[in-house]
């Protein structure tokens, strides 16, 4: 398992392809201290459209270290803050999500600990809704549907069938290279 | 298998008692002549370092969280 070899990994000479400067994160970045970088944060956490998701995708079960590990790597591509912010700022992230999470009264999965404490067995209420949800539009489409099938009379439907075969008969190849049957 | 995630490892270096330590209050001397900071103790440029500034956040946080938890 670990002998083999993943392909997933860069072409050498990948970086050079694009002139240097091209790319967000060889630019100066946005923030370039902690401190500017954590106000950064800590304003677009505290959106109400963000922490909806936010709790939504810790009662899913996913990691708080890896929602923060992505978050800052995300911004590190789009040259808000270098990397070595993003490091730093970390901790931070983690600990602002934990308190989200606490606040909210919701279990979660801060991934510090080896032995995670979401069950996986247990129907987490965000999963029970999104289903009820899909389950709704599902019976309101079905319905438009029934609603506009018995509108239409049955006579109508028939019709054009008969048209296509005809019009399938007409368009026989007739010519000298046309197949006969 | 779980990849590396540096947020695991950042978050459990992060020894705020060892960062922050005991603050120690400045003593209130007065006088015109008297020195504003004493140049032979640089505990204070530990301010100046972002990781001091970071477990500052943290330690706010986390009261935070211990008050909410704990209530």
């Amino acid at each position: 398992m670990l002998n083999e070899k993943s392909f997933d990994a860069p072409i050498p000479g990948m970086s050079m392809t694009h002139e240097l400067g091209a790319r967000p994160w060889q630019s100066p970045p946005k923030y370039s201290t902690v401190d500017d970088t954590i106000e950064y944060y800590l304003d677009r956490m505290a959106s109400e459209e963000f922490l909806d998701q936010l709790t939504d995708v810790m009662e899913m079960g996913v990691p708080i270290t890896s929602i923060a590990n992505t978050m800052q790597l995300g911004n590190v591509m789009e040259g808000v803050h270098t990397v070595d912010v993003g490091m730093l700022v970390l901790p931070v992230l983690v600990e602002m999500m934990m308190l989200v999470g606490d606040s909210a009264g919701i279990e979660y999965d801060s991934g510090l600990s080896k032995s995670a404490p979401m069950n996986d067995k247990r129907t987490r209420d965000t999963l029970v809704a999104k289903t009820s949800r899909k389950l709704q539009m599902q019976l309101n489409e079905q319905k438009k549907k029934d609603e506009g099938s018995d509108d239409e009379p049955m006579m109508e439907k028939e019709e054009p069938v008969e048209k296509e075969e005809d019009m399938m008969a007409q368009e026989m190849p007739k010519g000298l290279m046309g197949r006969r049957q | 298998m779980r990849g590396f995630n540096p947020a695991i490892v950042a978050h459990m270096n992060l020894d705020l008692d060892k960062i922050i330590g005991k603050e120690k209050k400045p003593s209130k001397i007065g006088g015109l002549l008297a020195p504003k900071r004493s140049m032979m103790n640089g505990g204070n440029n530990k301010i100046d370092t972002p990781l001091y500034r970071v477990a500052k956040h943290v330690q706010i946080l986390r009261d935070k969280r211990n008050e909410i938890t704990n209530a």
